[in-house]
């Protein structure tokens, strides 16, 4: 939702080259990045696109036509902006932070890995004026929104929404249509401090008043959920096996366990196939920011290298001390501890518990109708009639494996209309309709039709007799 | 830094450009399932024998309109596309009393971006 003319959010230095290019709005490439390959593709990508959208907007014919290019070139603009003014970022880290420490080496801070952020479930609610909601006469003010969601350099835009008085709020999920020049209406920044597994509402920053063209009446808030699952949750900082000390003893001994440093705890198990199996570990020892862990440094005492984890659970101090087979083991965990306890300090609230990431819808097979679910069960005309009755006649035919895909009897109910109904082959009366379909059925007797050419509802030709081909990988432009 | 994955279907509204006597519209598709899915590099699950967008020509109407290359087509115009053959798919994107046509589309390139960057 961005102004055509307004200042741009992206901080490109003004008077760089690369802000002269923006400005000019110059089709040809920026200075060439060879480091950063995926920006410079995203930010020519943009630019072509905005191009392209540029020379189509005049030569729309139709209103949804010119709506959906106009928010187009909004979102180039704004990619062209992000990606652009990130280039320009990295580029000048590179030439200020030349030297810096190599990552992985033993005196290196660590770098808090990445995760998985997912929004989803928003609403912004409306607060319609009693005018408006009761106006029978006049123009409807109505108008079409979309929301713009940016992170870094990344862009990304929901469906546009028709808005009018029948709504209470405004959901994304929707479709389209109406009028073609966008104006930021409000806009918020959600934070980690903001990521909660459930239903939160933050308030919006409202930036257009009710004399703009294009103003909504917008009650303030936004509804959504925040999740976030870093890898850290997921992937384990490190296994192996390490030696339990008894509390209080020293030097080498104690129990054998192998751990798995993840998320909130070092799960300890039996072995490492009890951990594979999925099986509850026999010691969990709680790994919080605020647990504190030390190297065990291998004296002259005898004592093996380790390491020291220490919680403060209710106002005490508990100390576990876990010995390493050899140094270099102590130190890789040692580093791993390091490493997970930045991550549980940077992602805070989200390594507490697992959130649930949506994952895009996955592809729907077509759903069988259960035969106590058919309409013409319903239809049946004598009470007598019973769903069992039929179901057994065509159990009766259905003896046969049914290939995957619509169940064959699904058949039955597409086709050409009925000739002359046959005489009733029960006592019982039934729907003509359906005993017409029933005698078909019964002199089939064959096995049910293999998938391709029972899914004939689009009315296009099936290709024939199942192949037996070698598979093939086709590709048409359309 | 993070990178952010959607749970949004994306809805795509092509509309097509004349070029002489066609309608074209500035994509290549694979997939059908009378394909071998095995062959697709898109898909994450290598029995799915769903439509996919194998290229989008640069500047044409589908990429002005948001088509990305990798996206999996679920539907055009309301007709499913997720069990139907190659040619059925090409069918149903070039019927040529149609002017425009509305794609629903899973994009998961995204989510790709970020296992593998967590790989790295």
């Amino acid at each position: 939702m961005y102004r055509r003319d307004e200042r741009s959010r992206a901080t490109v230095a003004e008077g760089s080259a690369l802000d002269m290019e923006l400005r000019r709005g110059c089709c040809c490439s920026p200075a060439p990045a060879p480091q950063e390959p995926e920006l410079q593709r995203a930010l020519e990508r943009a630019l072509r696109v905005r191009e392209g959208a540029r020379r189509l907007l005049p030569a729309c014919s139709r209103p949804e036509q010119a709506l959906e290019t106009t928010k187009t070139l909004v979102l180039c603009e704004a990619r062209v902006v992000a990606a652009g003014g990130e280039l320009q970022r990295r580029q000048e880290a590179r030439l200020r932070g030349a030297r810096r420490p190599s990552e992985g080496g033993p005196g290196a801070e660590p770098v808090p890995c990445r995760g998985t952020v997912c929004i989803s479930d928003l609403r912004i609610p409306l607060m319609w004026k009693d005018t408006e909601y009761f106006r029978n006469k006049g123009e409807l003010h109505r108008c079409a929104v979309f929301l713009l969601l940016q992170v870094g350099a990344e862009i990304h835009d929901t469906p546009t929404v028709l808005v009018d008085r029948t709504l209470t709020d405004i959901c994304f999920e929707g479709a389209v249509l109406l009028c073609p020049r966008f104006q930021l209406l409000a806009h918020t920044t959600l934070s980690l401090a903001q990521v909660h597994d459930g239903f939160r509402t933050h308030d919006l920053v409202i930036a257009a008043d009710e004399q703009s063209p294009c103003w909504v009446p917008l009650y303030g808030r936004v509804c959504c959920r925040l999740a976030a699952r870093p890898s850290c949750m997921d992937t384990p900082a490190a296994t192996g096996t390490l030696r339990l000390q008894a509390p209080g003893a020293e030097g080498p001994g104690g129990t054998p366990l192998f751990c798995v440093l993840r998320g909130p705890g070092l799960l300890c198990y039996g072995s490492a196939s009890e951990a594979e199996a999925g099986q509850e570990p026999t010691l969990t020892i709680a790994v919080t920011k605020d647990t504190r862990v030390r190297a065990l440094d291998s004296g002259g005492r005898g004592q093996p290298p380790g390491v020291a984890v220490t919680n403060r659970l209710g106002g005490e101090e508990v100390t576990h001390g876990l010995l390493a087979e050899s140094t270099a083991e102590a130190q890789r965990w040692l580093q791993a501890w390091g490493q997970h306890l930045c991550d549980l300090a940077q992602w805070k609230q989200c390594c507490e518990e697992l959130m649930r990431i949506e994952e895009p819808p996955p592809r729907r097979p077509p759903a069988p109708l259960p035969p106590q679910g058919s309409l013409y069960h319903q239809t049946a005309i004598d009470p007598s009639d019973d769903i069992a009755a039929v179901t057994e006649i065509l159990a009766g035919h259905g003896g046969a494996p049914r290939a995957p895909g619509p169940p064959p009897w699904l058949s039955l109910f597409e086709g050409p209309p009925l000739r002359s109904p046959s005489p009733p082959r029960r006592s019982r009366p039934r729907t003509l309709s359906l005993d017409a379909r029933l005698s078909t059925l019964k002199g089939r007797g064959g096995p049910p039709k293999p998938p391709h050419s029972s899914s004939s509802s689009s009315g296009s030709s099936s290709p024939g007799p199942p192949q037996r081909d070698p598979p093939r990988a086709l590709q048409s432009r359309v | 830094n993070y990178l952010i994955s959607f749970s949004f279907q994306q809805r795509i509204e092509i509309h097509k450009l004349r070029q002489g006597d066609n309608l074209i519209l500035g994509f290549s598709i694979g997939g059908g399932i009378d394909q071998d899915p095995t062959q697709n590099p898109f898909s994450e699950d290598k029995t799915d024998k769903g439509i996919y967008v194998t290229r989008v020509t640069a500047g044409g109407p589908a990429e002005v309109a948001g088509l990305q290359t990798g996206d999996k087509i679920m539907q055009v115009n309301g007709w499913d596309m997720t069990m139907v053959t190659h040619d059925q798919a090409r069918k149903r994107l070039t019927k040529r009393n149609e002017e425009v046509v509305r794609l629903l589309v899973t994009r998961q390139s995204l989510q790709k971006a970020v296992q593998q960057s967590m790989m790295s």
